[in-house]
């Protein structure tokens, strides 16, 4: 796995996909954990899903 | 029955059910045809809500049904493989796949401080309805819909690749928006 493909499979919602092949998010976790720059880009992908769940929710409240 | 009270609570909720209309459908008439549909919808029928959640949950979830339904109409085969492939970030990378070091992103800070504020969330709206129309609305369906994959690409009529392509494509811009509009007013550029 390369950044580029990480960052696809990250962003794209494929790594907590239930459907999506074991071997490939095991590829992933072994590529995050060993470069900077994908798991900056990974943590901030995850603050993307929280701060698009708290607009959500404000405009619903 | 319709009385005074209802009158006003509707005409108080159309603003938000409208704000909502407005991130998934691009026109705003559209949106406020879809708004008008349910207000009506409600107006005709008002017994059908049995009062088992709040008024504006109800009204929610019909609005919910029209835009998926107008979502249906307008893009129901229409999105090609063409508009999903993700090529405007492909500068992000080198030729090798791995990141170009400038085009690194901001480290983001935790969410609830920035949270507190309104202007995030004007932030986050204006990112949102300046995504590309189509990535927009498999985005939308997704994030503020909380509809399933499998339901987006049954609506829509794309495979499952165009939709992860749509989906990258979306979270990725959010992503370079809220770090250009937002983050880095705060954060310095970390070298590596």
């Amino acid at each position: 796995v390369k950044c580029i493909d990480f960052v696809f499979y990250q962003s794209s919602g494929q790594l907590t996909d239930r459907d999506r092949p074991l071997g490939l998010k095991q590829r992933a976790m072994f590529h995050v954990w060993t470069c900077r720059a994908c798991r900056k880009f990974k943590r901030n992908d995850e603050l993307l899903g929280q701060f698009v769940q708290r607009y959500r929710e404000q405009i619903k409240a | 029955m319709i009385n005074e009270e209802n009158i006003e609570q509707l005409s108080q909720l159309r603003t938000p059910l409208l704000q909502f209309a407005r991130l998934h459908l691009a026109d705003q008439a559209e949106a406020e045809d879809c708004v008008q549909e349910v207000l009506l919808a409600y107006w005709s029928k008002p017994a059908q809500y049995q009062g088992k959640a709040a008024l504006k949950t109800y009204l929610f979830a019909i609005l919910k049904h029209k835009i998926v339904d107008s979502l249906r109409l307008k893009y129901k085969n229409k999105i090609q493989s063409e508009d999903g492939i993700c090529t405007d970030f492909d500068i992000w990378f080198q030729e090798d796949g791995n990141w170009v070091p400038q085009e690194q992103m901001y480290s983001w800070s935790e969410p609830d401080a920035d949270l507190q504020t309104q202007q995030f969330f004007q932030v986050i709206d204006h990112c949102i309805k300046n995504l590309p129309q189509k990535t927009a609305a498999v985005f939308s369906m997704k994030e503020l819909m909380e509809l399933e994959s499998d339901e987006i690409c049954q609506i829509l009529g794309v495979s499952k690749d165009l939709y992860w392509q749509c989906m990258s494509r979306a979270r990725k811009s959010m992503q370079t928006c809220l770090s250009l509009r937002w983050f880095n007013q705060e954060v310095q550029r970390e070298v590596y």
